[in-house]
């Protein structure tokens, strides 16, 4: 991501998504949340998983805020000693998509109407079913998961309801190994 | 050389990783969870000198002024529970003024985590923000790794604090193998997340020698990381080459000589007259190894408004933060400086500096003339005293100071000659820093002393009665080590900054700022440091000549006026331009 782009008016607000790549340390995801909660800023989503490079690990995290202000985020965050690398993306720059489960009451499943409604409308897995309640995943852009769980809250059927928070791939190739070289040939 | 031992517990082990980083002296104090450590200190009283503060404050802030003197990494130890959340300030400091530490704490069983055990607290956690790194080791074979790593990170780019935890089971648990590889036998350690030294990058020189050699008003602002990455002669070649104005920070101080055609003083609150009034004028600023604090800004949005600055710094979390670079240097200063300087052209700025020199005169006349001369009444004034011992040592002194007006006053009033010569608190304003600070300063001279065969410069505690009394009882680290601290207490019986402010600011309701205070002179001799009191002129002369004779601490005990106030003055919210010369503007 070019972060002069002269296109992002500073001062305005955008949504970001930051990934962070970290060394496997313990402590580290209060280091990452440090940076936030210094500024008390809210983070809106957090997930942290391994990379694809061993050793890595990857955080995605969604941030409302000014360029201004997500150019010092990632500068505090790269100034850590165990943090590798962060980078902050346009909605624009990257594919996100979230997951979501919903723990329900089978009786909607067992209404053909509803049933049919639902898979129409929304396609969610059924992963499990049994008498009494039924589990049910489905990924994609958070507003496509807002309106499953809209849909489905006026029947009174939600035993539980949980969401991954954003995960995202850069439409960028592969910035974290082109910032590791150019970390090669930018220091001694 | 690598050390290579057999069947060493961790206590000794990880003394072997400080002797072989060179460390010779450590400052702390011991406790139930760090006792493992003292006692192997036992078998390395040749190698390693344990100076015992009072306080484990008083141990970090001599640990701080100790690097400071010579930019090497300065270790100091405390227990866990208490012993190590007393280190908190300490790591503080250290982070805001980029000092090299390691502070090794004690830590309870690692079987008892967790647990709220006795003297167990979360140090990693508490500790984080305010170090560079830390590290809790929980296994002795941890020990080389991480000792390594943390005397790498301390004093590499930017220094900083770093606190190294480590479990009781750890410093008692045998390994059959050790061995240890120094960072100055193999200076290449490979963190990939963290890479200090960032090569100069040739297009940035080339466009920072287009903007200096078209300049018409340029000015230097030389800070930090000029002392820290020993460029003071460097800036000053750079400076005569180009003949640009240097002024230097708060820590820049003592990084271009007192009297040097160039130099034109400090910028910021209480700094002088031209480097505010006429920064905004300038169309390039060099800022070199500084990081454009609010106390230097002053107004932020009406901060150089026509400059183009060319910034050079080592942090790159730094560049772009408070003011936008037209030109960022990413870089060492020396590196970046040495880049620059067979580029540059020559020039002069004959009529710009006159204008500084103009400004100086005014500041002279309007506030300096009349703080250094004799009251009617004989009573004292804080710069009057500071011009004196300034005149009397020279300029080659090192002062060290607490934090307050004193401090204000010990900077504006002391002609630094010799470089490396002022230490004091600056990001975190930290009172109670200055005694052990001193003490740190001069154990660290003494050293250099020996070492050189060169007289050790005199070390002057320059403290404030409310300060002083933080840490007053590291009257007993100077006595016991007869280190020859002078301490020079400058006491208005007021929290004098804080006064100041509420009488300019606070419609003169001075709360909570007045104090009763002991008699000094009884409490040093308590200590068995001499002292004595003065509050006359007729006794200043003799008493500063016994001050800086005295091959002993000392204390001298300053009463000076109450209510005088440091001026200039940017005050909270205006420009640098605005800058006061008297109260009434």
């Amino acid at each position: 991501m070019d972060l002069n782009a002269p296109e992002v008016d500073h001062d305005a607000q955008h949504s970001y998504t930051l990934t962070v790549f970290t060394e496997n340390v313990p402590g580290l995801l209060s280091e990452v949340v440090s940076v936030f909660t210094r500024i008390k800023m809210n983070i809106d989503t957090l997930t942290v998983s391994a990379s694809r490079i061993e050793g890595i690990h990857r955080f995605t995290m969604t941030i409302d805020c000014t360029k201004k202000l997500i150019d010092k985020i990632t500068a505090q965050l790269e100034k850590k000693v165990d943090i590798v690398a962060a980078f902050a993306y346009l909605s624009h720059e990257v594919v996100a998509r979230e997951i979501a489960m919903f723990k329900i009451d089978t009786k909607v499943l067992n209404d053909e109407k509803t049933k049919k409604e639902l898979i129409d409308l929304h396609n969610p897995a059924v992963v499990e079913e049994h008498d009494n309640y039924a589990v049910l995943i489905k990924s994609g852009k958070e507003a496509k998961i807002q309106a499953m769980f809209d849909y489905l809250e006026p029947h009174d059927c939600i035993y539980e309801f949980v969401r991954s928070g954003r995960i995202a791939v850069v439409r960028e190739m592969d910035p974290f190994s082109k910032r590791l070289d150019s970390m090669d040939k930018e220091f001694h | 050389m690598t050390v290579s031992k057999e069947n060493i517990r961790g206590s000794h082990a990880l003394l072997e990783c400080l002797v072989a980083e060179g460390v010779d002296t450590l400052f702390g104090y011991p406790g139930g969870a760090i006792m493992p450590v003292y006692d192997a200190m036992y078998d390395y009283s040749e190698q390693l000198t344990h100076i015992l503060a009072r306080h484990e404050q008083g141990a970090i802030h001599a640990a701080e002024a100790y690097a400071r003197i010579d930019r090497k990494t300065a270790v100091c130890i405390a227990t866990s529970g208490p012993g190590a959340t007393n280190l908190l300030t300490g790591l503080y400091d250290a982070l805001l003024d980029s000092t090299p530490l390691v502070a090794i704490t004690g830590q309870v069983l690692d079987s008892l985590l967790g647990s709220d055990a006795f003297q167990e607290s979360d140090i990693i956690g508490a500790s984080a923000p305010l170090t560079k790194w830390n590290y809790q080791i929980s296994d002795a074979k941890q020990i080389a790794e991480v000792m390594r790593k943390a005397f790498y990170i301390a004093n590499s780019g930017r220094p900083g604090p770093v606190l190294i935890d480590i479990t009781k089971n750890a410093q008692i648990q045998i390994l059959e193998e050790f061995s240890y590889e120094s960072n100055k036998d193999n200076p290449k350690v490979n963190i990939r997340s963290y890479r200090p030294l960032p090569k100069v990058k040739s297009q940035d020189i080339a466009a920072a020698v287009e903007l200096i050699d078209e300049a018409k008003q340029p000015l230097i602002l030389a800070g930090h990381g000029v002392h820290i990455a020993d460029a003071q002669d460097t800036l000053k070649a750079f400076a005569e080459k180009t003949g640009i104005p240097v002024s230097t920070t708060f820590h820049g101080l003592s990084s271009m000589p007192a009297g040097h055609p160039l130099y034109v003083g400090l910028p910021g609150m209480h700094g002088n007259y031209g480097p505010n009034f006429l920064s905004n004028e300038s169309d390039v600023v060099i800022a070199i190894g500084m990081r454009f604090d609010d106390r230097v800004t002053g107004d932020l949005p009406r901060y150089l408004p026509d400059a183009k600055v060319i910034h050079i710094e080592i942090d790159q979390a730094e560049i772009n933060k408070n003011v936008p670079a037209t030109v960022a240097i990413h870089a060492d200063a020396k590196q970046a400086l040495e880049a620059l300087l067979p580029l540059v052209a020559e020039k002069e700025y004959p009529e710009w500096l006159a204008r500084f020199r103009e400004c100086d005169k005014k500041e002279k006349e309007l506030v300096i003339d009349d703080l250094v001369s004799t009251n009617e009444d004989g009573t004292l004034k804080m710069p009057q005293v500071m011009r004196m011992v300034s005149d009397k040592t020279e300029g080659n002194a090192v002062v060290v100071t607490d934090v307050g007006q004193h401090q204000m006053i010990g900077m504006r009033y002391y002609d630094f000659k010799s470089k490396d010569a002022w230490i004091s608190s600056g990001g975190s304003g930290t009172m109670g820093f200055g005694l052990p600070a001193a003490f740190g300063a001069a154990y660290a001279e003494k050293q250099r002393a020996e070492r050189t065969g060169k007289a050790a410069r005199p070390v002057i505690a320059v403290v404030g009665d409310g300060g002083f009394q933080m840490t007053i009882q590291e009257l007993g680290m100077c006595s016991q080590w007869e280190v020859p601290v002078k301490i020079l207490l400058l006491d208005n019986n007021y929290l004098g900054m804080v006064r100041q402010w509420q009488q300019l600011f606070f419609d003169h309701r001075y709360s909570q700022v007045g104090l009763t205070n002991p008699d000094f002179v009884k409490i040093s001799d308590g200590f068995g440091v001499p002292a004595e009191r003065v509050s006359h002129v007729d006794q200043l002369n003799d008493a500063v000549d016994r001050f800086l004779s005295a091959e002993t601490p000392y204390l001298l005990h300053v009463e000076v006026i109450n209510e005088e106030n440091v001026f200039p003055m940017v005050a909270t919210g205006k420009s640098v331009a605005e800058i006061a010369l008297t109260a009434e503007g």
